[in-house]
């Protein structure tokens, strides 16, 4: 079991900041995600980590242990990559040797350990087949089974999934927790999908343009984005430029005014009255007060622009005082604005978030 | 499923290039066979007979066979060990001045052959006098065919995805056994490229083979087969001589083709 420090590392090329400063622990058997857009630096942090890049600044510590200047074969890890890395001309026994046979494991110890790791990723029977043989799924499996085989410390995932397709995707992102678990390393995996990465993570590092902006659970990031770019990325969110009303001191609640629409919620310290801000309601979080519900006094009078029946929800598009918004619509309630347009309802805020400064 | 006439149309046609490329491409193969099997007799009648092929052993042909595949292996074995580490570092790794080596390298293939082959001639002559023997030859040939080595390695190296030389290096393997168990197999079609173009090409040499002849007073067969061709005209026992070197070339790539190719090397684009 081994902890996994990155250190104010950074990464550069020319002028451009792959990585910047970045800060990661991913502590004893915790499932660890880096997530972010593309070229936001997640994967060079990663390789960091692995030691297939070199960092300009910074360290890297596996649990105590200063590993920045050990080569990825010193490292005792296990890395899945993107593209399926088996190697062509062996058959699957032999990919699986050979980070055994790297380590000089005697062969019938070989032999047993890779039965283990077939059945952990419950490919018996595939022993003999080539890579070319199998699917995309399959390949990513016996990949796995690879690196579980050598026993690594640490495992690091770098997109498994984003080559596969999205049923078989869904299946094997919890079967890669389900093994995360089972066998109790400390992994470290990166993907663009948020909801890859909430599904299967303990801790999430939202990173954008080669700097960390957040780390969290998946519920504290979702509930409580502290930088613009978390509120933008993870789920959607309506952006309402305003200000700060009024704040009660002592319980820390306040009324923001934003775009002629009262909120109230918990504002964050360090924020005060007629502070520019940018409000965050989420779609989910705004609820259509029915025609028989007493309206409260913050209830904001909308028109319907246009309603989309998405599935496990329905989109509304809503007029609220000169501001479109986004409003969804689950259960029961997605049913009852099939088709409506330019019916006036009142709309009530069931949550937002407030970021510093007018964020569109 | 039925073919249609169209179908049946275009299959004969393929059949009927391909039959038709095989006769071109073998032609002066089968003409030099039959007309080193054909002997006149006294009386000025013409015969089939094997006679010219043990003569070639009275004009001391085969010394020259074995000189040329010597040379050719030798030439070989030297240009691998040193073309493909060459060819990954220069794939892999960045450093100044790499655009220019390449530019370079390419533009040697522009250079007539009798010019480079003088070249490589008035160089060894200036600068190694004692180096006119049959390691003369040997060098003559590395620099000469290197670049072959060089090229197919190079593309070989450029469709290996580095993350199958990363994935080994995360599984604990150190460099050489990454370079031997993983990136040298699957370079394996360009090394057998290399490995096949230097030896046919080798082996039938003659610009730099004829200039070396002369200070070295080593003769290879292609040269030998030209100095009886001045001397005697194309005679039976020359025809002979010129059959079995197509054959021995014929024959080795088909050999490698079946030993090496299908097995460590697989991928050839002639298998």
């Amino acid at each position: 079991m081994t902890k996994v420090v990155a250190k104010e590392v950074s990464k550069l090329y020319g002028p451009t900041k792959a990585v910047y400063r970045m800060n990661l622990e991913a502590r004893d058997t915790e499932f660890v995600t880096i997530l972010g857009p593309s070229g936001c630096g997640k994967s060079t942090t990663l390789r960091i980590i692995a030691g297939l890049i070199r960092a300009d600044e910074g360290r890297v510590f596996f649990d105590d242990k200063d590993v920045t200047d050990l080569p990825p074969n010193r490292r005792n890890i296990g890395f899945v990559f993107q593209r399926v890395a088996l190697f062509p001309h062996m058959n699957v026994r032999r990919n699986i040797a050979f980070g055994l046979k790297a380590r000089r494991v005697p062969a019938r110890e070989i032999d047993k350990r890779t039965k283990e790791v077939l059945a952990i990723v419950r490919m018996e029977g595939f022993e003999n087949r080539s890579p070319s043989q199998l699917s995309g799924g399959q390949a990513q499996r016996i990949e796995i089974a690879r690196v579980l085989a050598t026993n690594p410390d640490v495992l690091l995932f770098d997109e498994p999934l984003s080559n596969i397709d999205a049923k078989l995707r869904d299946e094997l992102k919890f079967e890669i927790r389900k093994i995360q678990r089972e066998t109790g390393k400390t992994m470290v995996y990166v993907t663009h999908d948020q909801g890859e990465a909430f599904a299967i993570s303990d801790r999430i590092y939202v990173m954008s343009q080669g700097i960390l902006e957040q780390v969290g659970t998946p519920t504290e990031l979702y509930l409580d984005p502290s930088t613009p770019f978390v509120a933008s990325f993870i789920g959607q969110n309506n952006f309402i430029p305003g200000k700060v009303d009024r704040v009660d001191p002592t319980s820390g609640v306040g009324t923001i005014l934003a775009q002629g629409i009262e909120m109230s919620t918990q504002i964050p310290d360090g924020f005060t009255s007629g502070e520019n801000v940018t409000a965050c309601v989420r779609p989910e979080d705004i609820e259509i007060l029915s025609e028989r519900q007493p309206k409260p006094q913050e209830a904001t009078k909308a028109t319907i622009i246009e309603s989309i029946f998405m599935g496990n929800a329905t989109r509304l598009h809503v007029d609220a005082k000169g501001t479109i918004l986004r409003v969804d619509l689950r259960g029961q309630e997605r049913f009852s604005y099939l088709n409506v347009k330019d019916k006036e309802v009142f709309l009530s805020m069931k949550k937002c978030t407030v970021i510093k400064g007018h964020q569109q | 499923m039925r073919t249609t006439k169209a179908e049946r149309a275009t299959q004969l046609a393929s059949y009927g290039y391909v039959l038709a490329v095989s006769v071109f491409l073998l032609v002066p193969l089968i003409v030099s066979v039959i007309r080193s099997l054909t002997v006149t007799l006294p009386g000025g009648m013409t015969t089939l007979s094997i006679k010219p092929y043990l003569e070639i052993a009275e004009y001391a042909f085969w010394p020259k066979v074995y000189l040329s595949l010597s040379i050719s292996i030798t030439t070989i074995l030297i240009d691998t060990a040193v073309g493909v580490p060459a060819a990954y570092a220069l794939v892999r790794y960045n450093f100044l001045g790499k655009r220019v080596l390449f530019t370079l390298l390419n533009g040697v293939w522009y250079v007539p052959g009798i010019c480079y082959a003088l070249s490589l001639i008035l160089a060894y002559y200036f600068l190694y006098k004692w180096f006119l023997g049959y390691w003369g030859f040997i060098a003559a040939y590395t620099a000469g065919f290197l670049l072959l080595m060089l090229m197919t390695c190079i593309v070989a190296f450029k469709y290996v995805d580095p993350c199958y030389e990363e994935s080994a290096s995360c599984l604990g393997a150190g460099r050489l056994t990454t370079f031997f168990k993983v990136t040298l197999p699957l370079i394996g079609p360009g090394v057998s490229a290399g490995v096949l173009l230097i030896f046919v090409l080798a082996f039938n040499e003659f610009i730099t083979a004829f200039l070396l002849n002369l200070p070295t007073k080593l003769m290879t067969a292609p040269v030998k087969v030209f100095a009886d061709i001045t001397r005697a005209r194309a005679t039976p026992y020359i025809a002979a001589e010129a059959a079995v070197l197509q054959l021995i070339s014929l024959a080795v790539v088909i050999i490698y083709l079946r030993v090496v190719g299908t097995k460590y090397l697989r991928g050839v684009v002639l298998v």
